[in-house]
C-alpha cells in the first residue's frame, strides 16, 4: 500500500496562487491527477481573485479627496512647470496623444500597473482622435518598425491588417516608468477606439487570454514570450476576445 | 531620466495618488468608513513625520500600508471598539452605479459584500494579496506576522468565499 502524500490547505492555497516552489507544485499536479478527493478539496478553495480585484476597483472612486496637507505639492522636478498637478497632466497628455510616434515619460503613481495607466489614458480616446488618420502602407510600415525597435519585438504590418473588424490606424511609443509600452490604435467597425498595448515582461511565464472590464471598456489581458499584452477599448467583449485571441497567435 | 529626492518630498508627492489605494486599504481594516477616513488622514501625517524613516526610492506604497495596519492595530482600533459602533454594509458604503449591466453589478456587490463580512485578520490579507497583489512575503512585511500566518488566513477566506459562491450557484442551479 503506497502512501499518498497529503497537502494541507495552506500548500493548496500557495498552489493556486503561484507561491510554491517548483517541486512541491509538481507534486501536487501530478497527485491531483487520481486524487479526486484532493481534486474537491482544490475545488472548495478556488476563488476568483479577478473579480474581487474588480470589484474593489470600484471602491477607488469613492475614496475622499487626499488631505489638504498634501494640496498644492510641488510637481515631480521632470516637468519644472508651476501648473498645479491636474493641469499639468493633462499638458502632458494632450502632448502624448497629438505629437505621436514620440515617447513621453509621464509621471504617474508607481503603484498603479502599467496597464491601470493605459486604461486611464485610452479611456480618453474617441473616434474622432484616431478617424482622420490615413497612413498609407509605407508610412505604416515605417512608423511598425521604429516601434518594433523600441519594443525589441518585430511587429508584422500584416498581422495587424489581418482583422475585418479592426482597423488599424497608428502606432505610438509611450513610456511607463521610464520603460516603453507601445500603443497600436484601430477603430472597430463601429467606430469605437481600441488600442492594443504591448510591454515587455521580462522572465514572465505565458498565460491565456483574460477578458474583463477596465475603466468600463472591455478588455482582455494576456502573457506571451516575455512581452505582457492589454486589447482595450468599446463594450463589446466578445469583439475584444475573438480579436485578443487572434492576435496573440499572430503577433 | 532619473531624479533625485529626498525621502520627505518623496513622500509628500507620492501620497496623494496613493490615496485612494490607502482609503479603500483602511476601509476594509476597519470596516467603517468614517475610521477609514480617520486612520487614512492618521496615516499620511504619521507617514510625513516618519519620513527619516523611509528609504527614498523604495516602495512608498508598502510602507504606507503598513503604517496604516500599525496604527490600526497599535492605538486606534482598541479606541474606536471603546467608542463602539459596528461595520458599515456594504449599502452604507454606497456603491457607485458604475457598471451598466445591472447582473454583473449585482454580483460585484455580492463579492464586496463577501470579503468585508470575512474576519479582519482574513479580509485584510485577502486585500493585500488578492486585490492590491502583493505576494505573500510583501503581505507578510505589511502586516508583522509570519508567511505561514499569511497563507492560513488566504486558506481559510479562500474556504468561505468559495462555498458561498458556490452556495450561490446551487441555489440559483
Amino acid at each position: 500500500m503506497n502512501e499518498r502524500p497529503t497537502f494541507t490547505n495552506e500548500e493548496l492555497t500557495a498552489f493556486l496562487d503561484g507561491e510554491i516552489d517548483e517541486s512541491l507544485a509538481q507534486e501536487i499536479a501530478d497527485a491531483l491527477e487520481n486524487d479526486a478527493e484532493l481534486s474537491a478539496r482544490l475545488q472548495g478553495l478556488q476563488i476568483d481573485s479577478e473579480q474581487i480585484r474588480s470589484a474593489f476597483d470600484d471602491l477607488l472612486d469613492e475614496a475622499p479627496s487626499a488631505p489638504s496637507a498634501l494640496e498644492n505639492v510641488r510637481p515631480p522636478r521632470s516637468f519644472s512647470h508651476a501648473l498645479p498637478w491636474q493641469a499639468l497632466a493633462a499638458t502632458a497628455l494632450l502632448c502624448l496623444f497629438v505629437g505621436g510616434g514620440i515617447g513621453y515619460f509621464i509621471s504617474v503613481s508607481k503603484q498603479e500597473t502599467w496597464r491601470d495607466y493605459a486604461a486611464t489614458y485610452h479611456a480618453l480616446y474617441v473616434n474622432r482622435t484616431l478617424a482622420q488618420i490615413d497612413q498609407n502602407a509605407d508610412e505604416a510600415a515605417v512608423q511598425l518598425a521604429d516601434v518594433s525597435t523600441a519594443l525589441g519585438k518585430t511587429i508584422d504590418p500584416a498581422a495587424l491588417s489581418q482583422n475585418d473588424q479592426l482597423d488599424y490606424k497608428r502606432a505610438q511609443i509611450l513610456g511607463f516608468e521610464g520603460r516603453p509600452l507601445v500603443q497600436l490604435a484601430f477603430l472597430s467597425k463601429l467606430g469605437a477606439p481600441i488600442a492594443l498595448c504591448i510591454m515587455r515582461a521580462y522572465n514572465a511565464a505565458d498565460s491565456d487570454v483574460r477578458v474583463n472590464e477596465m475603466r468600463g471598456m472591455s478588455a482582455a489581458s494576456w502573457t506571451t514570450g516575455e512581452f505582457d499584452y492589454l486589447l482595450i477599448g468599446g463594450s463589446d467583449k466578445a469583439l475584444i476576445e475573438k480579436a485578443a485571441r487572434a492576435l496573440k497567435t499572430r503577433l | 531620466m532619473s531624479r533625485q529626492k529626498n525621502s520627505h518630498d518623496e513622500i509628500l508627492q507620492g501620497l496623494k495618488p496613493l490615496f485612494p489605494r490607502l482609503w479603500r486599504y483602511c476601509l476594509v481594516v476597519t470596516g467603517n468608513r468614517d475610521r477609514a477616513d480617520d486612520l487614512a488622514q492618521a496615516a499620511c501625517l504619521r507617514a510625513l513625520e516618519k519620513s527619516a524613516h523611509y528609504a527614498a526610492g523604495t516602495r512608498l506604497d508598502r510602507w504606507v500600508f503598513q503604517i496604516a495596519q500599525r496604527l490600526w492595530l497599535n492605538e486606534l482600533r482598541a479606541e474606536s471598539v471603546r467608542r463602539g459602533g459596528g461595520m458599515a454594509t456594504v449599502e452604507e458604503l454606497d456603491i457607485p452605479d458604475g457598471n451598466p449591466d445591472p447582473e454583473s453589478n449585482l454580483l460585484a456587490r455580492e463579492v464586496l459584500m463577501s470579503v468585508l463580512a470575512l474576519p479582519e485578520a482574513q479580509r485584510t490579507t485577502v486585500m493585500l494579496v488578492y486585490v492590491e497583489g502583493y505576494s505573500y512575503k510583501e503581505a507578510a512585511d505589511i502586516l508583522d506576522i509570519p508567511i505561514g500566518t499569511v497563507m492560513s488566513r488566504l486558506a481559510a477566506a479562500r474556504g468561505k468565499l468559495a462555498s458561498r459562491f458556490d452556495r450561490k450557484k446551487t441555489k440559483l442551479g
